[in-house]
């Protein structure tokens, strides 16, 4: 592993200054494929979560397979265009503890406890799996973003802050999410532009410096301690190829055909309305996606202890959602239950749409993509864990058998489909997390 | 053979030929190989350097075989005869007791390191001249072997280490470089807010201010910074209808960043500084109630009492039945069960307040009313009872699903045929808590008071008072010799030695560089000041020498050595000179500098990080039902202690017999002592016997409990180990867990049963004694009379058969009979600390050395803090020794 890395530095070293820039060009004007480039590359597959808390009412989400294909009720309607795009299913499980096991756990299946020595210890979630796996394509290994910010205080004995996020990018490592749309934006973008590069290029010298350094003490100290230096070395080293990167973008075997002018959000910080700021992150996310900046991308709609209120989407809407949610089979607070998690379809059916215009070559990105929208319960009034709402959105270019509906067997969890989506990406796993080792059956085409 | 010949000399017998087929044959079978019984393993000792090295185990065994404990007495064991086992027990005397420890004496080799995260922070303070909280952001760091952060063997430099360290230093010198940016200033007024805004959970305006509540989250709001650095907060708030003090929580993007107790019906500003970069970002509130002080009542609840129980109306508790088509659903079956249990419940609980209240009864001992009812809880804040509607909603929603007809009509039916509402009983459990108050004021728990915030300001170039504002750096931004020189009085700082030509040439090369490259000499400081912050002698703690042998380590090395273990951080000016001047060799200068250091206020960062993880004192945090304030002051306790032990040359024996203790108001009401005013933490000077030493702090004794009762195993553990210095073999892994609800028995009276089984009295009769001694002590820390109802048995039997009852005859036991296992425990702990890695068996004559000088010296602690950094151990290396 050591010597793997500090070759690669090398190697990357002599091959500085040499390759072109094409993924500028491809993000400001129309690109030219590189000489390089494979004229048949096909377009790369992508992973996309959203995630909305507090479940749904139960008749609110409704799929139901017809002669001409999936008809839509409830709050997945807005979603009927889409139709013959989806998997809806019905008998997954999410038998987690509460509101935060069931958000925590999402993509995982593993809820959060510490571990003997106190350090809380989860599992690493199924966007992180496939980041991991295709970071060295992508500019970032992945991009999430959300737009409630962390709760504090306790619920029940664990802290409220761990329903912000739905990814963990290893068991002891939860990944916090964006809030602003602008630092979502440079994160994305800065490190691809002229700017980011210099800066980038700055850095580089830095780590040259310190890595001549370091080196040289080597034979100035206790060979018992080679292996601890080795540690500091390969460490520079991984941030030396981290910063290649940005410096030498390598060439890729594909570009988007289309071009896209990506808009540095004005405002600074957190925008004030809820729908706005929705509709930014929404915008930002398919920038990433379409100028292949990323291919593993999550937006968290709300915290799962939501104090949003969503008057905007209706005056009467006076209680938070998280109040909603806990209708108490209260007719009133049932229709403004369900008129909220509407709003959420409407949400993902905007993102749906500007994925299914956007044409990479014959496919739309929606149709290189899956999506996989929904909440890690069912019924909010009771954290109902059973037969929990979820859809896939697009085939992933081709993997999936999509505008069908699947009842799964009795007692299957999400870590199921898990499972089988991540063996349809090609990664061959044997159980999710040690959850389960059980996939889904005519899921995959 | 061993014997004693003519003159008394002895001929030493060989552990290879004569000693070790003796152990084979009498010990193997149960200490080595396939079975190892308590941790003891000969199987692996082939040379006398092994059984050195595992000395402790082999002077237990000395015990055992003197005592005939072991080999057991029993058929399947074959017994040495008595001339083997002289022979054994004169070899171990010989050789393992009274070694000639000075022929294997090595000064050991302190492995290459990076620092810790708290030496980074104040090497980087010391560096700059200001604190910017560098560091801040990387995880936290694990305890090694020796238990503490700083065994430098455990420190590893993970992955993505790296590129955390850059960007620290990058923040760092942005920060200090935002010097030369123009002040600004940003503010808010909190009522301004709540006019104009048109969300409804606004907070409200109140008490001239805006009124925070839980239910008010998330309010937040953004600003946006113009450049990195250190900026000034100030809030104005104030609380209002309740307790004069409160609690408030500062979050930067989501961080907690500071705590406040907001104090006072008037309007008062508090302040605070952050690091901040440059961009955007967003502050919100959060409230925490907990941090009000708050007076708790002497007693915790208990459940309901038999007499008591015995005496409520019989009834028979009604309940909702199974529709018949249900039966074989099981899940059915448990939301009715659930639903009925809780129904029964509030019925119990409120039969039992109103029969209370009927007759007049509301100051008995215990209360009723626990959490054993599910649904029933005391709000920790207002000590009152309440129900939790929750569980009660839940699972009527669920039966109201499977029933088929609306939760509504549900609770109307509950209402009506079972005689239950919910309503009736929040009335009663009021009436029950007004009597109660009004008997009782001084058991009920105060309120906190509502927040009511001002206003808010952001004001940059905030720099505090000890410190120096870094405007003599922008000093090197005119020309490339300033720079220079710039950076060579940072590299002397960070480096405690003038910059090499070659690590000049370095920074140099990266100044220039990126000057070339953006034309500005600022830049170009910043990334060469981000690049000296990285580099391998800052970063890394280690000792350049010939690799293969023993060496004095330089003065600058000492130096270095001195101040990461007094003051956690990089040598200062004083202490560079000196070394660069070679002056450190003296003994004299070296104990002047010592005595310095042990004033300056960075020792403080030495005495905190040393207490807490010496004691183990991290446990304290788990303690859910101890409120924050108390925990805070009681992990400060023993630091304070600790620090002044070594400021005034106190004995060592203070850490188990002192007369004095450190309390505030909070602390010296929980501990029972006489009334003293105001936050601070100050000495006073104890009268009684129950407080004093490590043993009579809260945090030793909250720390080693559970939430619901002491745990003797863990406080005699805690003393055996953590305080003497002795070994106690693991638990074997079929040990469950101890337990204690609903039973009569006092946590004493539990224990004394599990040690009568013989299987576990082997291990137990060595450490539940030295727990018993402190049974007066609840999970809290505070005094008790009582357990369960019965007076607490604070009188035992240790272990080498002596009787103690309580803390004040314990403590006089470890002065008589135990200060030297005491003594020798706390210079192997500081002596570990001070190196930074594990003692091994070549450190023993150090050990010994050290303790028959402070032994003469009357234990004093500073005396032994100079003799350790005399010692060779501190000021040798030996790159070539295996650790």
């Amino acid at each position: 592993m050591k010597t793997c890395l500090t070759n690669r530095r090398a190697f990357l070293r002599t091959t500085a200054g040499v390759i072109a820039l094409p993924w500028m060009e491809s993000i400001t004007g129309a690109a030219e494929p590189t000489k390089s480039s494979s004229a048949a590359a096909k377009p790369p597959q992508r992973f996309v979560a959203m995630f909305f808390p507090n479940g749904v009412y139960p008749t609110a989400w409704q799929s139901q397979q017809t002669a001409a294909g999936l008809k839509f009720g409830g709050s997945l309607e807005p979603l009927q265009a889409f139709a013959r795009h989806a998997v809806t299913f019905d008998g997954l499980n999410n038998p987690l503890t509460g509101h935060l096991g069931q958000v925590a756990g999402f993509l995982s299946g593993v809820d959060f406890a510490p571990d003997k020595n106190g350090i809380v210890t989860a599992a690493t979630s199924l966007d992180q799996m496939l980041a991991q796996r295709w970071k060295n394509d992508t500019f970032i290994p992945s991009l999430h973003l959300a737009l409630e910010p962390p709760s504090q205080g306790g619920f029940g004995n664990r802290p409220k802050s761990y329903g912000n996020s739905i990814s963990w990018s290893s068991p002891t490592s939860k990944i916090e999410p964006q809030l602003s749309p602008r630092q979502a934006f440079d994160q994305v973008f800065f490190g691809q532009t002229e700017a980011g590069r210099l800066a980038a290029a700055r850095r580089r010298r830095i780590v040259d410096a310190v890595w001549d350094q370091a080196k040289s003490l080597r034979s100035r100290v206790s060979s018992y301690d080679h292996a601890k230096l080795d540690q500091y070395l390969d460490s520079i080293a991984d941030l030396e190829a981290k910063l290649d990167k940005a410096v030498n973008p390598q060439p890729r075997p594909w570009s988007p055909p289309q071009a896209t002018k990506p808009q540095r959000p004005e405002q600074a910080g957190i925008p004030t309305s809820y729908r706005e700021h929705m509709r930014l992150m929404m915008e930002i996310q398919l920038l990433a996606l379409q100028t292949d900046s990323t291919r593993v991308a999550t937006l968290v709609m709300g915290h799962e202890i939501s104090r949003v209120v969503y008057d905007f989407v209706d005056k009467k809407l006076k209680r938070n959602h998280h109040d909603f949610s806990h209708h108490r089979n209260d007719p009133e607070k049932i229709e403004g239950y369900n008129r909220i998690t509407r709003w959420f379809g409407e949400q993902a059916a905007w993102l749906l749409g500007k994925m299914q215009s956007i044409d990479e070559g014959g496919t739309s990105l929606l149709d290189n993509s899956i999506v996989l929208y929904g909440s890690g319960m069912k019924d909010g009034n009771t954290h109902e864990p059973l037969n929990v709402p979820v859809a896939l959105f697009g085939s992933g270019r081709g993997q999936l058998k999509t505008g069908q509906h699947i009842s799964a067997p009795q007692d299957s969890v999400l870590a199921s489909l898990h499972l089988t989506l991540l063996r349809g990406f090609g990664i061959e796993a044997e159980n999710f997390n040690g959850v389960t080792d059980k996939t889904i059956s005519g899921l995959l085409a | 053979m061993a014997w004693h010949g003519l003159l008394g000399a002895t001929v030493a017998a060989d552990f290879a030929k004569d000693i070790r087929p003796l152990i084979e044959r009498h010990c193997l079978k149960c200490h080595g190989g396939d079975e190892v019984e308590a941790g003891v393993d000969f199987s692996r000792h082939h040379e006398m350097t092994d059984v050195l090295r595992d000395r402790t185990m082999w002077l237990d065994a000395l015990e055992q075989i003197q005592t005939g404990e072991m080999p057991p007495k029993k058929k399947s064991v074959s017994q040495p005869t008595d001339a083997e086992r002289k022979q054994l027990i004169g070899w171990i005397n010989e050789s393992v007791v009274h070694t000639d420890w000075k022929k294997y004496a090595d000064p050991g080799r302190v492995s290459l390191a990076r620092v810790t995260k708290l030496e980074f922070r104040n090497a980087v303070r010391d560096v700059l001249g200001v604190d910017v909280q560098s560091g801040v952001f990387l995880s936290n760091d694990p305890e090694g072997n020796t238990g503490f952060t700083n065994d430098r063997e455990s420190l590893s430099f993970p992955l993505f280490a790296f590129d955390d360290f850059l960007r620290e230093a990058e923040r760092a010198a942005d920060t200090v470089l935002g010097f030369v940016e123009k002040p600004w200033t940003w503010g808010r007024e909190f009522l301004e807010i709540a006019r104009t805004s048109t969300i409804t959970t606004t907070p409200t305006a109140e008490g001239d201010g805006i009124v925070l509540e839980n239910a008010n989250e998330p309010f937040f709001f953004s600003f946006e910074a113009p450049h990195t650095g250190l900026y000034e907060v100030t809030l104005r708030a104030r609380t209002f209808n309740g307790e004069p003090l409160s609690g408030l929580g500062l979050f930067l993007d989501g961080a907690p960043v500071q705590e406040w107790v907001i104090e006072g019906a008037d309007h008062r500003d508090y302040r605070t500084r952050l690091n901040v970069a440059a961009g955007a970002h967003t502050l919100n509130f959060g409230y925490t109630p907990t941090l009000a002080p708050i007076i708790q009542p002497k007693h915790p609840p208990q459940i309901v009492p038999d007499h008591l129980a015995r005496k409520m109306p019989k009834r028979p508790l009604p309940k909702i039945a199974l529709p018949g088509n249900m039966k074989d659903n099981r899940e059915a079956f448990e939301a009715f069960r659930r639903m009925n249990n809780i129904i029964a419940a509030f019925m119990l609980t409120q039969d039992l307040a109103q029969m209370l209240l009927d007759r007049g009864e509301t100051d008995y001992e215990e209360h009723a009313l626990e959490k054993s009812h599910p649904g029933v809880f005391q709000n920790q804040t207002t000590n009152k009872f309440q129900t939790n509607k929750a569980p009660l909603n839940l699972s009527a929603g669920k039966v109201a699903v499977l029933l088929g007809i609306p939760q509504k009509k549900l609770e109307q039916r509950i209402k009506k045929e079972l005689g239950f509402s919910h309503d009736a009983y929040v009335v009663t459990m009021k009436a029950y808590n007004d009597a109660f108050a009004k008997k009782h004021p001084d058991r009920v728990r105060k309120k906190a008071g509502k927040i009511a915030l001002n206003r808010l300001t952001l004001q940059s170039h905030a720099v505090a008072d000890s410190e120096i504002s870094p405007e003599w750096l922008l000093s090197g931004l005119k020309y490339e010799d300033d720079a220079v020189r710039v950076l060579d009085e940072l590299g002397l700082r960070s480096y405690s030695r003038p910059l090499r030509a070659e690590e000049r040439a370095a920074l140099l090369g990266i100044y220039r560089k990126t000057f070339a490259e953006v034309n500005s000499r600022r830049e170009a400081l910043r990334d060469a000041m981000a690049g000296l912050l990285v580099s391998p002698p800052f970063l890394l703690r280690y000792a350049e020498g010939p690799t293969a042998a023993s060496f004095a380590v330089d003065q600058v090395e000492v130096a270095r050595r001195l101040s990461h273990f007094l003051w956690m951080s990089i040598p200062d000016a004083e202490l560079r000179d000196l070394a660069a001047a070679g002056k450190l060799a003296d003994p004299a200068v070296l104990a002047a500098q010592v005595d310095r250091m042990v004033a300056d206020e960075r020792f403080e960062d030495f005495a905190h990080a040393f207490t807490t993880q010496w004691l183990d004192l991290s446990n304290l945090d788990n303690q859910e039902k101890l409120p924050a304030d108390l925990k805070a002051l009681m992990r400060e306790e023993p630091a304070l202690f600790v620090r002044d032990l070594f400021r005034e040359d106190r004995s060592l024996l203070d850490l188990v017999d002192a007369r004095y203790a450190y309390v505030n108001a909070r602390l010296a009401d929980h501990y029972e002592l006489p009334p003293v005013s105001g936050h601070d933490l100050r000495r006073v000077e104890l009268t009684a016997d129950r407080r004093g030493g490590l043993l009579g702090m809260g945090a030793m004794l909250a720390s080693t409990s559970t939430a619901e009762r002491t745990s003797p195993v863990n406080r005699g553990a805690w003393i055996v180990e953590l305080l003497l210095g002795k070994h106690l073999p693991p638990a074997p892994p079929s040990v469950p867990e101890l337990k204690t609800d609903n039973t009569a028995r006092t946590v004493r009276e539990e224990l004394e049963q599990h040690r009568s089984n013989p299987a576990c009295a082997g291990c137990h009769a060595k450490i539940d004694p030295y727990g018993f001694v402190l049974e007066h002590y609840d999970p809290s820390g505070a005094w008790r009379e009582k357990d369960k109802g019965k007076p607490i048995n604070a009188a035992t039997v240790l272990d080498d058969g002596t009787a103690v009852n309580g803390l004040a005859e314990f403590r006089r036991y470890v002065l008589d009979r135990r200060a030297d296992d005491l003594t020798r425990n706390v210079i192997t702990r500081l002596l570990a600390f001070a190196l930074g890695r594990e003692l091994r068996f070549t450190d023993e004559s150090t050990v010994l050395e050290l303790m028959q000088h402070t032994k003469i010296d009357g234990y004093k602690a500073r005396g032994l803090l100079h003799r350790l950094v005399q010692s060779a151990a501190f000021k040798t290396q030996n790159n070539s020794a295996k650790n």
